[in-house]
């Protein structure tokens, strides 16, 4: 995955985790999107378009995201993508498996 | 599934997709600059600072447009685009390769739509896996009465039988003679098929003993006879004079257990159908049995054949099995019972003369893009240059193949709708309603063109992208030795290929010309035959040889016939050779087993079958008198080797000891290329059988309506069907005519294909050497010469094509030993007939670029340097 090169590599999947848990806040451009990953990680992930888009565009193949073009604050054009049902299930599916994969990782790393 | 349709659509708004994302990544990219220049950033410093975050936005471009788009997908349209675009360009190579491909796709797709007609035949019936046919193992069929006892001994679930037939239909003068399967009244039930309009006869109302007057008719006869009208149930229809009321139509996709040579009309058993009904000793029908649900064949095998046994001891006047065990073998095998080896061997031979005829349009075609890609080495290795992988490149030019196989193969299925005003004999229509052409035809040309795509382009493409890829670079183009020999040896295997065709079609030609001038030791074209289907008790043994001679004495007097007479049998009009044991005490010669038949007086004459000692039957050889035989020469030859037949005493098994007072020469029985078999004779007023009148006339084709009132005066009760001796046998001739035009089809193709090729490669031989024929010519050698040594070069190529063909075809044309009638599969005439054929045609083909060779310019080629 095309991380910049500052910023932690992600583990491979979770790009699709995090799109699709902050969708769930509510509809959002591509641009909304890598701000508010970089926001709420203080910065940690700074997701490039490289990956930010061919990441979308998986979602959208899956059917799990629709796009709708809208009016952006400074009234420009720009796609807005929120969550569909299947996106919802799948979202809740990857956490669970999000949340034994790190939750086993931890236990490797203190035992 | 979704997603796929979520892909087709964005497929097809491609570029407006690719617009909206670029719009979207340069809104991502303006939003940041601001971002960065509100933290106070210059606009250049932002814009360089964005650049660097956001990465490669080509490649995501890319990337995100390949999560719809399988890249290989979108490589494939700009190949086929460009492909397109560079066919083109090259008319020549189009033309070339769609005439050599369509004929050789063609003809294969109506091959093999022919082939999985007749071979994967599959016979309607419910539960197919669990019906067999069984034959007993005295004959290929039961009697009636061993049928019936068969099937209610429990020992199969059911069992079924039938026999086919031929009987004219119409009031007498206006007759048309019709096919139809005499079966035995439980046959739709036993298979398990319906009617598709009205109802199939039941077992119950078609008894035997109740004389059913009901047929059951496949919907082609009720679309040809009955105008299709679905009110034609209950109507009756004249069947050899007699009344038969129409009780159902078969489905459209009924298929007959008999093959595509399916009969029309279904009767049920009865008196009026099936003279032997009554009579134990005479083998008469057909058996399919459908066992019973826990039986293996193997297990029914065995107890049929214990079961026989018994009624073999009860009814003496049975025939003996002499402990051959009964055979039982899968409905789906009736079709080729008793011509395996026909119909294996043809098999063999249409699968292989197609495949070769395919194989050498493809060779056209390999060779034209072999040229074609000598000619783009340096285009080919610009692309390899600038970084396109090799399979990249084999794709392309396989796409190109494509294009033009797919041009060839659509030219190719349109001609093999040519199969419909194929000249099919009358016996063979079936076939022809079977493989009309429809969307069926695609499940066989769509793996033929794939196929052919692959073995077209793959060696030149291979080859192209094989070169090095400096050398190609650097190379100012022409003046380079051509690397024409892969060409060369694909020419001479094209004409070995065409060789063992031509050589085929020869056979072919030469054993039909044998059969058309054949002896077949009787005389074919005056003759006319009724074929009688007697009551057993009405016309039993004696009052059957009484009505015989009502009907001889009658028919004699009817104008223009000049010898009236019966017999049991008709010469090549395939009835079953059904006695055929040793005479006893003779058991020592190996191998033929006499024929027996019952004749009338002047038989002999009437067929015109030359007697060569001792007397035809006459007036006095009656019950009572003597019993008396006629014997062939191959069967005196066998039996009394050195010795006078005449005064011999000969006893088959089931006859009585009779003496040999007539020697008459051998003719043909079976089959045209058959092996003399040997024969005896016996006086049909001694041994009456089944009723066939013969009748001899000058012109024996007005007749048939006139021998049918004459028949009728006699007694117009009995079923009959009259026609020409030379209809009667007339199938054999039919489907082997139509074997060798088929056979000549693929010939003619095969030679035209690699004459085409020849020429190619000559032209190009031609072309590459304009530079060094120039200077040769600058240097003094004069046009014959060059001309010369050009032929000189064709000829070297076709010596040796035609060399490896022969040694081919020494072992090929065996296998299709069974077709040829007196000529050897080895045939001198054929083979040097083939091969002198090809050295005209090759040197033909290479004519015209040897005389372009020789009349070139030095100047210009010199020039060309």
């Amino acid at each position: 995955m095309g991380a910049t090169n500052d910023a932690p590599e992600l583990l491979p999947g979770t790009l699709d985790l995090l799109i699709l848990r902050t969708l769930q806040r509510g509809s959002m451009h591509g641009y909304g999107i890598a701000q508010h990953l970089r926001v709420t990680s203080e910065d940690v992930l700074q997701v490039g378009e490289s990956s930010l888009y061919p990441a979308l565009q998986r979602l959208l193949v899956n059917g799990w995201i629709t796009g709708e073009w809208g009016l952006s604050d400074n009234n420009r054009r720009a796609r807005y993508y929120s969550l569909t049902a299947a996106g919802r299930k799948r979202l809740a599916v990857e956490r669970k498996g999000f949340d034994q994969m790190v939750l086993a990782i931890q236990r490797v790393l203190e035992a | 599934m979704t997603t796929f349709l979520r892909r087709v659509a964005y497929w097809l708004r491609s570029r407006r997709a690719g617009d909206e994302l670029q719009e979207e990544l340069q809104f991502h990219r303006d939003m940041a600059e601001q971002d960065l220049r509100r933290d106070g950033l210059t606009a250049s410093d932002a814009a360089r600072s964005v650049r660097r975050v956001m990465g490669n936005t080509t490649l995501a471009r890319e990337d995100a447009r390949a999560m719809w788009v399988a890249p290989w997908f979108d490589s494939l349209l700009q190949d086929i685009r460009l492909g397109a675009r560079s066919l083109r360009r090259s008319p020549g190579l189009v033309v070339v390769s769609a005439l050599s491909l369509g004929l050789g796709i063609g003809l294969n797709t109506v091959l093999f739509m022919g082939l999985s007609t007749v071979y994967g035949h599959q016979p309607t019936m419910v539960e197919p896996e669990r019906v067999f046919g069984v034959e007993p193992g005295y004959a290929n069929q039961f009697s009636y009465p061993d049928y019936r006892d068969l099937k209610e001994s429990g020992i199969v679930a059911d069992a079924a039988g039938f026999r086919t037939g031929g009987l004219n239909l119409g009031a007498s003068g206006r007759l048309t003679p019709v096919s139809l399967l005499v079966v035995t009244a439980n046959y739709f039930e036993m298979l398990g098929v319906r009617a598709q309009i009205g109802r199939t006869f039941s077992a119950a109302e078609a008894a035997p003993e109740r004389n059913p007057r009901l047929i059951v008719v496949t919907s082609g006869f009720w679309r040809n006879w009955l105008r299709g009208d679905p009110n034609a149930i209950g109507e009756s229809l004249v069947l050899g004079g007699e009344p038969f009321t129409v009780v159902g139509v078969l489905p459209d996709d009924y298929r007959a257990v008999f093959g595509w040579i399916g009969p029309q009309i279904y009767v049920p058993v009865s008196k009026l159908t099936l003279s032997a009904v009554d009579e134990r000793g005479t083998p008469s029908l057909s058996v399919l049995a459908r066992l019973q649900p826990t039986a293996t064949p193997v297990q029914a095998q065995a107890a049929i054949t214990t079961f026989t046994a018994s009624l073999e001891r009860m009814y003496p006047e049975r025939l003996s099995s002499k402990g051959r065990s009964v055979r039982v073998f899968p409905a789906q095998a009736v079709q080729f019972r008793g011509a395996e080896i026909g119909y294996n061997a043809a098999r063999t031979l249409s699968v292989m003369t197609g495949a070769l005829v395919l194989l050498i349009a493809c060779v056209n075609v390999a060779g034209l893009l072999m040229a074609r890609a000598t000619e783009r080495r340096r285009e080919i290795a610009v692309r390899v240059a600038i970084g396109a992988g090799r399979t990249r490149v084999i794709q392309a030019m396989l796409v190109e193949s494509f294009l033009l196989v797919v041009i060839g193969g659509v030219l190719g299925v349109s001609t093999a709708s040519l199969v419909n005003w194929l000249p099919l004999p009358a016996e063979m229509s079936g076939l022809r309603d079977l493989m009309a052409l429809d969307r069926r035809i695609l499940p066989y040309g769509i793996p033929f063109v794939l196929l052919t795509t692959l073995v077209c382009g793959m060696l030149p493409a291979l080859r192209a992208t094989r070169a090095s890829v400096v050398d190609d670079v650097r190379q100012s183009g022409g003046g380079a030795t051509p690397r024409t020999w892969i060409r060369q040896v694909l020419v001479m295997g094209q004409l070995a290929m065409s060789l063992f065709l031509v050589v085929a079609t020869l056979l072919f030609v030469r054993s039909q010309m044998r059969i058309g001038h054949a002896d077949v030791g009787f005389d074919l074209e005056h003759g006319l035959v009724a074929r009688f289907g007697l009551d057993q008790r009405q016309y039993g043994g004696d009052a059957r040889a009484q009505f015989a001679d009502r009907l001889v004495e009658r028919l004699s007097h009817v104008p223009g016939v000049s010898v009236a007479t019966v017999a049991n049998f008709i010469p090549l009009g395939g009835d079953s050779l059904l006695r055929s044991f040793h005479p006893a005490g003779r058991t020592d010669i190996p191998g033929t087993r006499p024929s027996t038949y019952s004749v009338g007086t002047d038989f002999f004459r009437a067929l015109s079958i030359p007697l060569i000692k001792g007397r035809e039957f006459n007036r006095t050889d009656r019950t009572g008198g003597a019993p008396v035989a006629i014997v062939n020469e191959t069967f005196a030859r066998t039996y009394f080797p050195g010795q006078n037949a005449l005064g011999q005493h000969v006893q088959t098994e089931d006859e009585v000891d009779a003496e040999v007072i007539g020697v008459v020469r051998d003719h043909r029985i079976g089959t045209i290329g058959e092996a003399p078999q040997s024969v005896i004779y016996y006086p049909f007023a001694q041994r009456p059988r089944t009723l066939i009148v013969h009748a001899r006339s000058a012109s024996p084709d007005g007749l048939v309506a006139s021998l049918q009132r004459a028949i009728d005066e006699v007694d117009a009760t009995v079923p009959v069907n009259v026609q020409t001796l030379r209809s009667a046998t007339s199938l054999e001739m039919n489907m082997r005519r139509l074997g060798t035009w088929l056979m000549a089809a693929m010939g003619v193709v095969g030679l035209l294909l690699a004459m085409v090729g020849l020429y190619g490669v000559m032209n190009y031989v031609a072309a590459s050497r304009t530079a060094e024929v120039g200077i040769r010519m600058a240097l003094g050698a004069s046009r014959p010469q060059i001309r010369q040594e050009m032929l000189l070069r064709a000829l070297k190529m076709v010596a040796r094509g035609v060399a490896l063909g022969a040694l081919a075809s020494l072992g090929l044309t065996p296998l299709f030993r069974t077709f040829l009638a007196g000529v050897s599969p080895f045939d001198p005439v054929a083979f040097l007939g083939a091969a002198l054929l090809l050295t005209l045609v090759g040197l033909a083909a290479s004519y015209m670029p040897a005389r372009r060779s020789s009349r070139l310019d030095p100047m210009r080629a010199l020039r060309q340097l």
